[in-house]
């Protein structure tokens, strides 16, 4: 009898979680003016502070977007926690879920996971923030993954433009590299960057590495310290760069700091901004921005929000922007919302996009990477500056 | 009353073989008919790999009784290994997923005998850690090696091979094998091995070779899984193998239930399932995900569903006998299958009249202190000896030199008239020295059949792969093991009770078993630590006449710690006393009896109520 | 020079991993539980810090509420999630303390947001070095070795000198002889919880000062490595967690002065493993046998 009763309490367990993955609602069918439009990205795990800062600035654009009226979006959701598995289950949710196109991932890892796939859907996607090579571009096989597009600098670009900032604008002879090994953001910038530094003659005379999630960089400083390169370049997020800003004085580095666009919001977490001064930067956004789009959007999301956007925030507004604006020239040539020719029809158009977007004007290369200038910040007194295009 | 139902072996198979074809045609049904929508058979194809890693990270929690820590790094072996051999295009469609696969099992099951040979040498947290560390190693091995694994960016480009038909074999034969090698000697060894490695060695079974085996099946099978999580993701990042991911394995199966297979299957589909059916709540999804691992394991430790497992003919046996046939309560007493042979078997060796058991000199120090020293000490076939002496004199240690669980430090110890110097308590016990334990040391979860079975490990020898293909090498010895066994329980009127919990056993049977244990490893020398403690004056009564048994039917040496003076005096033909480590008398009882030094060493300082 | 400095920075490192390899180890000696919560007891002792020097409190308050939070935190936990499991397997109480671990990053990323917060460390201790020639020693290195230094004497002493702590080793010793000899287990134990606590506090105002960084996960690999360290050392022995602190921070100095930095967790990870193979029981640990 207890036997029976620990069989029964398992078939009505197993019943129960068939039922409930069942209750997944399907593609309902929907308003005949609302399309939907999905987002993938991380909002808890250890990429959330990114997939939230994505996801709102998304969902501000929604909310402007619908309130002019025509053409409605309707957002759906999925967390991936910063998994590719997870990712590529929301990916095949949100397609059952029958949106018309995708907004995500966040991380290169998660979305390089999904894009085989999607693209074999004709699905489109846009990015704000994954900055792999290989998130639009498959460099062993050479096939682009026509369907993938995104709003953020590709990391080479990035490892590329600075090396030429540091050798040009900074007039550096030699550079030191602090970076993640366990990221593939760092690795990438600082690949890139070391190649082009080698192309330049700007002599690499210090590189070291750290593991994720390390606070201590004190003896990788001291290395660099002794080498004392004329520009230390951090390719890591700005959680990190608080870190080493701190260590880097205390080890004796006199090298000045330069650093991608991973350092965006730096400022916000450093308890002295002393540390950083004279540090340049990269970003696809600066709230400083003396542009009327920049300022337009600063106001709305400060508004919305009650919080000042990063570059995660502005990028994910532009690739709604972007995405939307696909959207709404496809519109009237009649397909299926969702639809694969619909589909093809949005790729089509996100591929001949131009548009003057809030990080500046977008247009795709062949690889849909965005055409943008990189923005250089100075930190100057305590707070970016801005320093021009490079 | 008419008899109870039980299916016949091979028709059970034959009914599980029908279920998983059956379940087979019916997922692959719903998937293509879309009955199961694209994220669900993403969730179908992720809960089949995480049942693999859960199924076979059980083999080593639930089933061997150790705490790895770094399943996902064997797992991330597998993945690299099958990932880098699929896009090496050495093969291609079929044959290349297939290879690839046990490529990657081969490879994973290596590194596990790599990592096991020296981390099995500690237990516990120690064993813990220790896997903690080469899972650690193995990630930052593919971190640095770009060129081979691809870095931290990752290796892309892998072929998805993963759909529902592969995953779905992958989970099948996982089971399957792992079933055939628990239900077999090897799985009865690792079983022993959980319940009592000391007992597991005196019995014969050799602790280190098995923890390997299991340790190797484990992560082999870990990395089939790692290889089929590479073709469903079609790339691999090293983020994926973190410690965290050993983490999530492990709260699979300690939430269904260590050492239950059914209890690791069910609980990787609702684990998995969880993030797509609470989508909405995922903010709070971690912590409850944590709570309940905290809560099942104040309340409920042995996870869902224990030690339970599934056999769908045991559940139609049930139902059939409770519909069709009315017979007597299900606690009725199990019945024997087989005849009892008229005469318990025999001993396979002739003993004559040498000594099966000698040593001179024999001692040893711990640290600074001498426990046994200048120990002389010779035994015959067909006699019973004692060993007695006040507490602490160094009597069960003299038993723990003599089958080797303790090195002597110094002095012979020959055992048929082998020197067993170089030998371990397991080679000490398959030349002939067997022995019950002060404290009983059962195995208490396995059956008391097992337990007997587990006495004649080392006389079958099918070996692993016979057990797996279940070849008729397996079932004859299976079946010598279990009439033999049965024998041996008759003797002592046990039989009856075969399918009994060990640990179920009242105290006077335990020890009662572990005698018959002792004596299924067929040995020229028994040696019985304190039978009689604890039991009352008839049961004491009935020990004196089943060692007299013994030596009347097989006819083999007996030694004898005891404290009951009166059973020793009774029995013994030969009375060795020992005091602070030292022999101080040796002789007939009525010597020993009335030597003076022994009398000191009991009467002197008023111990030994009863001597 | 550079070999001193990096001596420094080693010396430095060592003290903190000393400091929280001392919590693992009090406890671990006690119940034989590694305690995986130990390390976001001390995330949970930053934040406490963070949200007390922030709303403009005197300093003082914030190492006094830290600490009191974290022995508070600490004692809760033993109360509700340890003691009930004091009789079951090992296993199942490893697996709690891992779920307890889960647990308080998951609330602190809940609550907090998985963003770090800068923590203002100049109100702790100002930042600046002293001078020895060319060399620097940065204030807080100098506190944190003291400090360190000082919680190893002051438990030492506890532990031989005190009847408390003798009674501690009693419990340790032997849980059921202890208690017929009238010591009151659950008191002793929670009070190893506290001191270990205690310890765990003071450790998150030194991690947090030199670290000024306070995110929901700062406590995994700051407890990992602490973790090794007391195992390294012998768990259960109070030299030991210090030498093990000390062992682990030499060797990934070592390993990232000569350039490997990025081998460096790996290294780590493999001295520990050779370790534990020819000394199981870490360089001070007790041998203990089983007995039969």
């Amino acid at each position: 009898m207890k036997q029976f009763r620990k069989f029964a309490m398992v078939a009505s367990l197993l019943v129960l979680s068939v039922f409930l993955v069942a209750c997944q609602d399907d593609a309902s069918t929907s308003d005949e003016d609302v399309i939907r439009i999905g987002v993938l990205a991380p909002l808890t795990g250890s990429a959330a502070q990114f997939g939230n800062a994505v996801y709102n600035g998304i969902m501000l654009y929604v909310e402007e977007f619908n309130a002019r009226g025509g053409l409605q979006i309707e957002i759906i959701s999925f967390d991936e926690e910063g998994d590719p598995a997870l990712g590529l289950t929301g990916y095949h949710s949100l397609y059952d879920q029958g949106v018309a196109a995708i907004i995500g991932s966040v991380t290169s890892g998660v979305t390089m996971a999904i894009v085989p796939e999607a693209y074999l859907d004709h699905m489109p996607m846009i990015s704000a923030s994954a900055t792999h090579l290989g998130v639009t571009y498959n460099a062993e096989t050479g096939q682009v993954f026509t369907n993938m597009f995104r709003t953020a600098y590709i990391d080479p670009y990035q490892g590329y433009k600075l090396a030429n900032f540091a050798f040009q604008e900074m007039g550096a002879a030699t550079a030191g590299v602090l970076f993640n090994t366990g990221d593939d953001y760092s690795t990438g910038l600082t690949q890139a960057f070391v190649e082009q530094a080698e192309v330049l003659g700007l002599e690499i005379v210090a590189i070291e590495g750290f593991s994720t999630g390390a606070v201590e960089f004190q003896s990788q400083l001291t290395n660099i310290a002794a080498a004392n390169p004329d520009v230390l370049f951090l390719p890591v997020y700005y959680e990190d760069v608080a870190l080493i800003a701190g260590q880097a004085a205390s080890a004796g580095v006199q090298s000045t700091l330069i650093g991608g666009d991973g350092w965006n919001s730096v400022l916000t977490i450093i308890a002295d901004p002393s540390l950083l001064e004279g540090a340049f930067y990269a970003s696809g956004y600066s709230n400083d921005y003396p542009s009327e789009r920049v300022q337009a959007f600063l106001a709305a999301y400060r508004a919305k929000y009650n919080a000042d956007p990063n570059m995660f925030s502005a990028q994910a507004y532009d690739a709604a922007m972007v995405l939307f604006a696909a959207l709404v020239e496809v519109d009237d040539l009649g397909f299926e919302r969702a639809s694969v020719e619909h589909r093809l029809a949005i790729i089509d158009a996100l591929a001949a996009t131009d548009i003057e977007a809030v990080t500046g004007s977008i247009t795709f290369d062949e690889f849909n990477n965005p055409q943008k200038q990189l923005l250089i910040l100075e930190i100057q007194e305590g707070v970016s500056t801005f320093w021009g295009p490079f | 009353m008419k008899k109870k139902l039980t299916i016949p072996m091979p028709i059970r198979y034959l009914i599980n073989f029908i279920l998983v074809v059956l379940l087979l045609i019916v997922g692959h049904l719903a998937i293509s008919t879309g009955v199961l929508n694209r994220a669900q058979t993403s969730i179908v194809l992720q809960a089949g790999i995480f049942m693999i890693l859960a199924v076979s990270l059980n083999v080593v929690t639930g089933y061997l009784g150790q705490l790895p820590l770094g399943h996902a790094g064997f797992m991330a072996v597998g993945a690299y290994a099958g990932a880098i051999f699929w896009r090496s295009n050495l093969l291609s469609g079929h044959a290349s997923l297939i290879v690839g696969l046990i490529v990657a099992g081969i490879a994973a099951g290596l590194v596990g005998i790599l990592i096991g040979v020296p981390a099995l040498r500690l237990r516990g947290d120690y064993l813990a850690i220790i896997t903690l560390g080469f899972g650690e190693i193995i990630r930052v091995f593919i971190i640095n090696l770009p060129g081979i694994t691809g870095g931290t960016p990752g290796l892309r480009g892998i072929p998805r091979y993963s759909n529902f038909f592969v995953v779905y074999i992958g989970v099948i034969l996982t089971c399957t094998v792992i079933h055939m090698v628990m239900k077999s000697r090897h799985g009865r060894a690792i079983l022993a091995i959980k319940g009592n490695e000391i007992a597991a060695e005196s019995c014969g079974v050799s602790t280190t070779y098995y923890k390997v085996l299991a340790f190797a099946i484990s992560a082999s099978f870990a990395g089939v899984a790692g290889a089929l999580f590479a073709g469903n993701q079609g790339i691999l990042t090293p983020g994926s193998f973190d410690f965290m991911a050993s983490i999530n394995i492990l709260v699979i199966v300690v939430l269904g239930g260590m050492g239950s297979m059914l209890g690791s299957l069910i609980s990787a589909a609702v684990l998995t399932s969880l993030p797509l059916i609470l989508q909405q709540f995922n903010e709070y999804r971690m912590i409850i995900y944590s709570l309940m691992l905290i809560m099942i394991m104040i309340f409920k430790p042995s996870g869902l569903m224990g030690t339970y497992d599934f056999s769908m003919s045991r559940l139609l046996e049930k139902a059939y006998n409770r519909l069709f046939r009315h017979t007597a309560t299900e606690e009725s007493p199990p019945k024997l299958t087989f005849s009892i042979a008229e005469k318990a078997v025999v001993p396979k060796q002739t003993l004559g009249n040498k000594p099966v058991l000698s040593c001179q000199q024999l001692g040893i120090d711990f640290g600074g202190l001498t426990a046994v020293d200048d120990f002389n000490f010779t035994v015959y076939p067909n006699k019973i000896a004692g060993l007695i002496g006040p507490n602490g004199a160094g009597k069960t240690t003299t038993f723990n030199l003599l089958t080797k669980v303790y090195q002597p430090s110094r002095g012979t110890i020959y055992l048929n008239g082998q020197d067993t110097k170089h030998l371990n308590t397991v080679k000490a016990n398959k030349l002939g020295i067997a022995r019950t334990f002060q404290n009983i040391r059962l195995f208490k979860e396995l059956t008391v059949l097992e337990n007997v079975m587990i006495g004649i490990h080392n006389e079958i020898d099918y070996n692993l792969a016979e057990s797996i293909l279940r070849l008729p090498h397996y079932w004859r010895d299976e079946q010598t093991a279990k009439e033999r066994s049965l024998n041996l329980l008759s003797l002592f009127k046990m039989e009856s009770m075969a399918n009994y919990k060990a640990g179920s056993l009242p105290y006077g049977y335990q020890r009662k078993l572990e005698i018959i244990r002792a004596l299924a490893t067929n040995p020229s020398v028994l040696l019985l630590d304190e039978p009689a403690a604890g039991m009352n004056p008839s049961e004491t009564e009935e020990l004196m006449a089943i060692i007299q048994q013994i030596k009347k039917e097989f006819q083999i040496a007996i030694v004898l710690i005891e404290h009951d003076m009166q059973l020793v005096m009774n029995i013994c033909e030969d009375i060795t006393v020992l005091n602070y480590g030292r022999i101080i008398a040796q002789g007939t009882p009525e010597e020993v009896k009335n030597d003076p030094k022994v009398i000191e060493a009991y009467l002197g300082k008023g111990e030994g109520a009863h001597a | 020079m550079l070999f001193l400095s990096q001596l420094i920075n080693a010396l430095q490192l060592g003290s903190i991993y000393a400091l929280v390899a001392l919590g693992y180890s009090m406890v671990y000696s006690i119940i034989k539980l590694l305690n995986f919560a130990h390390g976001d007891i001390i995330m949970v002792g930053g934040y406490i810090a963070l949200f007390t020097l922030t709303s403009g409190l005197h300093p003082v308050f914030a190492i006094v509420f830290a600490i009191i939070g974290c022995i508070a935190l600490s004692m809760l936990i033993e109360r509700l999630a340890y003691r009930p499991l004091r009789q079951a397997p090992r296993i199942s109480i490893l697996i709690t303390a891992i779920g307890i671990s889960l647990l308080l990053q998951n609330l602190a990323q809940y609550f907090f947001s998985a963003s770090g917060r800068s923590f203002p460390s100049h109100l702790i201790l100002p930042p600046g070095a002293v001078s020895l020639g060319a060399l620097s020693i940065s204030y807080i290195t100098i506190v944190t070795i003291t400090v360190s230094v000082i919680s190893m004497v002051g438990l030492t002493f506890l532990v031989q000198k005190t009847k408390l702590g003798r009674a501690m080793r009693a419990v340790s010793e032997d849980m059921e002889a202890a208690s017929l000899m009238g010591v009151n287990n659950n008191h002793v134990i929670s009070f190893t919880f506290a001191v270990g606590a205690a310890l765990a506090g003071i450790g998150a105002i030194l991690f947090a000062t030199r670290y000024p960084l306070v995110t929901p996960t700062m406590g995994v690999l700051l407890g990992l490595k602490a973790f090794i360290a007391a195992v390294l050392g012998g768990i259960g022995s109070i030299p030991g967690a210090v030498l093990g602190g000390f062992a682990v921070a030499f060797a990934e100095v070592l390993v990232t002065a000569i350039g490997l930095s990025s081998w460096a967790d790996g290294v780590v990870f493999f001295i520990l493993i050779l370790v534990l193979l020819f000394k199981p029981t870490g360089f001070m640990g007790k041998n203990l046998m089983e007995k039969v």
